[in-house]
């Protein structure tokens, strides 16, 4: 299969389980190696086995924040290390470097001292992305970061993705099964079953008029959003939220 | 005649250092015969604590201190199974025994509660495996559950729940580790589980959307407590509590791409003693000082009741379908 992400763009990848959506995504990301073909980052070719400078390059964000943070680091640790052991800053500028990937992430500064196991669902996923943002990547490889979620918390991680990619220019595959979600975030999407690529395009074309009969499926069996109310007004407005 | 399930003033007890904790705190249901009903609301709002004390497999610690649950009539014990009651859990990989063969799991409560023999209780997982729909059952129920995938496993759950004839069924997320596919064939199967075998199903889960597509009511439960009520219709397209409002903002909709979700601030508090008043005025938009002295639950407009004290504001809102502040 090939595929491609641009500069500033969010390609979703969506499919069944089994359909291949993580492999691939583990490949992009060099956890794994392809048996054929490359993986080309800024027209460079990345090697089996990546130099330090190659694995900054493309970092990715895991499913469950629980299970790929350490429980005994605390948030501050957790950013600290990748930025020192790339030497990406000057020992007496680590600190700083640390608060703005907290703030980058909308994460309260109050929260660095804390572990893992202290922290919300949503306040964890934040942490599992600030560690990503640490090595200044040019792509995150988002392997379902939203599904272990609430629904409240998600739609926070998937406005921050949004924000990361209107004001970095940030480059994501986000793989999600949730099809509500891809149409949501993505600009292009994938379709995958059985390791192949069965339709791909803007979002918009293959939601709204898909064209394989496998894709008409997946966007059968999604449930339709039941309320054509408004929005209500922005939370937050008339008392103090006590969460931050 | 009595509904299938009454939960009547049920408050569960969580005894902590800190003091008592109450993840159920005054809830009052009730499901049909042959109706669904869902529960939704964020983790920690206390729905699955309600579930397990229906079923009476509340973990070590917890217990109901307050209230009734009765099913057709008759009152059950919280604190031990009963035969009416099955349940099914989240997550079909951890409530499967990987060593158990397909057939022992669904014929074990029929074998040691009823004493099925070997032979007859063969026949029942097979005919069971074919009522939930699983094709070439007659192999299948000698297979163990890793040859299985997540949407199998989680019809054999089904399965192993329909052995004892349950009248009620109680589903906590069944879905969430499935694909759309399987899970949209999941409900199919539930609908048709209701229609023949006159099942009553309470459904609980936090996505909105789904409970649109299989529920006849909708209860919403927030902190511990039921905060609106009503028939899906009602609740889905005339949300009369801010916080039903929220959820239905925050989940992501196929018509309307790149507006901003709303998420919500704040998280669930924790119920220590008897708070006063509304407990989501903190994290509300809406909120106003009336809410501190908010009570339970009242009645709205047809049936459909809500603990806001706007709640005739939001309605109207809704029906005039125009922006409220």
């Amino acid at each position: 299969m090939s595929l491609s992400v641009r500069q500033g763009e969010i390609v979703g990848v969506v499919g069944e389980s089994g359909s291949g959506k993580t492999s691939l995504a583990r490949c992009v990301a060099g956890y794994r190696t392809a048996t054929s073909g490359t993986v080309e980052i800024d027209g460079r070719v990345m090697t089996a086995r990546r130099g330090p400078l190659d694995r900054r390059r493309v970092q990715m964000v895991f499913q469950d924040p629980y299970a790929s943070l350490n429980p005994r680091m605390t948030v501050r640790q957790t950013l600290r290390e990748p930025v020192v052991v790339h030497g990406l800053r000057a020992a007496g500028r680590v600190g700083e470097r640390v608060e703005e990937l907290v703030d980058l992430v909308g994460l309260d500064r109050r929260y660095l001292d804390s572990r893992p196991r202290q922290l919300s669902g949503g306040q964890r996923q934040r942490a599992s992305i600030a560690r990503a943002l640490a090595l200044e990547p040019e792509v995150l490889v988002a392997d379902e970061p939203v599904s272990a979620l609430d629904v409240s918390v998600q739609a926070m991680v998937l406005n921050l993705l949004a924000d990361l990619r209107d004001r970095l220019g940030m480059s994501i595959l986000f793989i999600s099964h949730d099809i509500a979600v891809v149409s949501h975030l993505c600009d292009r999407v994938v379709v995958m079953s059985q390791g192949r690529v069965v339709e791909t395009g803007a979002v918009d074309d293959v939601f709204l008029r898909p064209e394989h009969p496998y894709t008409r499926q997946l966007l059968g069996a999604v449930p339709p959003h039941p309320w054509s109310g408004h929005p209500p007004a922005s939370p937050g407005t008339s008392r103090p939220d006590p969460s931050q | 005649m009595n509904p299938l399930l009454e939960v009547d003033g049920l408050s569960v007890a969580a005894p902590g250092r800190r003091g008592t904790t109450y993840p159920v705190r005054d809830v009052s249901l009730t499901v049909e015969g042959r109706g669904t009903v869902g529960v939704v609301g964020e983790s920690g709002c206390g729905k699955s604590t309600l579930l397990r004390a229906i079923a009476g497999v509340l973990p070590r610690g917890l217990r109901a201190v307050e209230g009734t649950v009765r099913v057709d009539g008759r009152e059950v014990d919280t604190r031990r199974p009963s035969g009416e009651v099955a349940m099914i859990f989240q997550d079909p990989m951890t409530g499967l025994n990987p060593v158990m063969t397909v057939g022992e799991h669904v014929a074990e409560v029929p074998r040691r509660r009823d004493g099925l023999g070997r032979r007859a209780a063969h026949d029942l997982a097979v005919h069971l495996l074919q009522e939930v729909g699983i094709e070439d059952a007659e192999h299948r129920v000698d297979a163990y559950p890793h040859e299985l995938s997540g949407g199998l496993r989680q019809r054999v759950l089904i399965a192993a729940a329909l052995s004892g004839s349950p009248r009620l069924l109680l589903c906590d997320e069944p879905t969430t580790a499935l694909d759309v596919t399987v899970q949209a064939r999941f409900v199919a199967l539930l609908g048709r589980l209701v229609e023949d075998r006159g099942l009553g199903v309470l459904y609980v889960t936090h996505d909105l959307p789904l409970l649109g597509t299989m529920c006849d009511r909708i209860d919403v439960m927030y902190a511990g407590q039921v905060v609106e009520r009503g028939s899906t219709r009602e609740v889905l397209q005339h949300p009369a509590h801010p916080y039903t409002e929220a959820l239905l903002a925050a989940a992501p909709r196929m018509d309307s791409r790149r507006a901003r979700l709303v998420s919500i601030p704040g998280r669930p508090p924790v119920l220590l003693a008897d708070t006063a008043g509304c407990r989501f005025a903190p994290r509300c938009p809406h909120a106003v000082d009336a809410c501190d002295a908010a009570g339970p639950l009242g009645p709205g407009t047809s049936g459909h009741e809500s603990a806001c004290v706007r709640r005739d504001e939001l309605e109207a809102r809704s029906e005039r379908g125009v922006a409220w502040r």
